[in-house]
């Protein structure tokens, strides 16, 4: 499938709403508010965040939205100077921040009306948000996407991958590409090359490594053999 | 709001005129009214874009129709993978109003080029080092 077609692309899983099962903007804006216009939304890797965070500052006015790259110890220039011009601010992945860089952002955003932050682990600020995910929810957005669920797959990948949607939408996208990353993807690998087999040996240093660089997903190990042309 | 954007065809080669009419209806009268040739890329990686070529109508009426004419650019063209694709297109922006957009095709022979992951690339494999104990 070209990937243009295909309906795992980032600019749909990006374009997904925001969804939970306890989630209800006037609860959030209600804890926000309880706790002075300072909040966290707390989570794991891949389970909404950023997607809340986002919606979060589109349906503000008089807005900065901030985002902090990996390994961004501090503000940058730039962002210091943005902090200043609008009353509520909206920072992504502050669990970057190093102890000064975080001192610094509270000092500088002590006048705005409210600051929504997203972080792996809570105790920056006080949780506004716990963010969650189940198969069921990666079940509905598979289906939003596709138009149709399989509730094996799903669940599947949702352990797979320890509830992070993001990655699990990625294998779904390999999946429907036909490319590497999807377990099917090596099968088929394997029975082509077996059929051209007198031009192939097989490269254990490769099988080795590959399954000990993923080490305890043993059930992938028939599928991450592979192959090497004879020189 | 209708708006429609028609193109006399929708595949290109570098350097040929793209030709078509840009119409609108709306309830008032659109500030600014914007088209754009431009492309993007979609696929499983971040989205990219750019604008190459922007075309403005002046005085735009609540009902109007307009020509225009774009020459089509040598780089990059249309192409399509499992991974990428560039897609090129034509987007008419209405203030207020809403966008419109048409899809294009560009490319060295018209048509889009398809990336091909099945090609087998015969590439020398570099000799590992040998260990002294022997492996």
């Amino acid at each position: 499938m070209k990937a243009r077609d295909n309906p795992y692309r980032s600019e749909r899983v990006e374009a997904l709403a925001f969804r939970a099962e306890d989630f209800d903007w006037k609860n959030l804006e209600a804890r926000l508010a309880a706790a002075k216009g300072r909040g966290a939304i707390v989570g794991p890797e891949g389970h909404g965040k950023t997607t809340l965070l986002l919606e979060w500052y589109a349906r503000r006015t008089d807005a900065v939205l901030l985002r902090v790259k990996e390994g961004q110890r501090r503000l940058t220039s730039e962002q210091r100077g943005e902090i200043g011009k609008s009353r509520h601010l909206f920072l992504d992945s502050a669990e970057q921040f190093g102890w000064w860089g975080w001192r610094e952002l509270r000092w500088l955003s002590r006048r705005a009306r409210s600051v929504v932050i997203t972080s792996h682990r809570p105790g920056l600020l006080p949780t506004v948000f716990t963010c969650r995910t189940s198969a069921i929810l990666l079940g509905e957005l598979m289906e939003e996407l596709t138009g149709r669920i399989d509730e094996h797959a799903t669940l599947c990948l949702w352990q797979q991958h320890k509830g992070n949607v993001r990655l699990a939408l990625r294998d779904l996208y390999d999946a429907q590409a036909g490319i590497a990353g999807n377990p099917a993807h090596y099968w088929w690998q394997f029975l082509s090359a077996r059929e051209s087999k007198a031009s192939m040996r097989w490269n254990w240093d490769d099988a080795f490594s590959s399954v000990s660089a993923r080490w305890p997903i043993w059930s992938e190990f028939p599928f991450r053999l592979s192959w090497r042309r004879r020189d | 709001m209708k708006a429609s954007v028609a193109t006399e065809r929708k595949n290109y080669r570098p350097g040929e005129e793209i030709r078509g009419t840009a119409s609108w209806t709306t309830a008032i009268a659109p500030k600014t009214v914007e088209l754009r040739l431009f492309w993007h890329t979609a696929g499983k990686g971040t989205r990219d874009s750019a604008t190459v070529e922007a075309l403005v109508f002046d005085h735009a009426q609540a009902q109007d129709t307009r020509p225009f004419a774009f020459s089509a650019p040598d780089f990059p063209p249309s192409f399509s993978g499992k991974l990428i694709s560039l897609i090129w297109g034509l987007e008419l922006v209405l203030n207020p109003g809403g966008t419109q957009n048409a899809g294009l095709v560009i490319s060295p022979d018209g048509h889009e080029i398809e990336l091909q992951s099945d090609v087998v690339i015969s590439m020398p494999v570099p000799e590992k080092p040998k260990f002294p104990w022997g492996r």
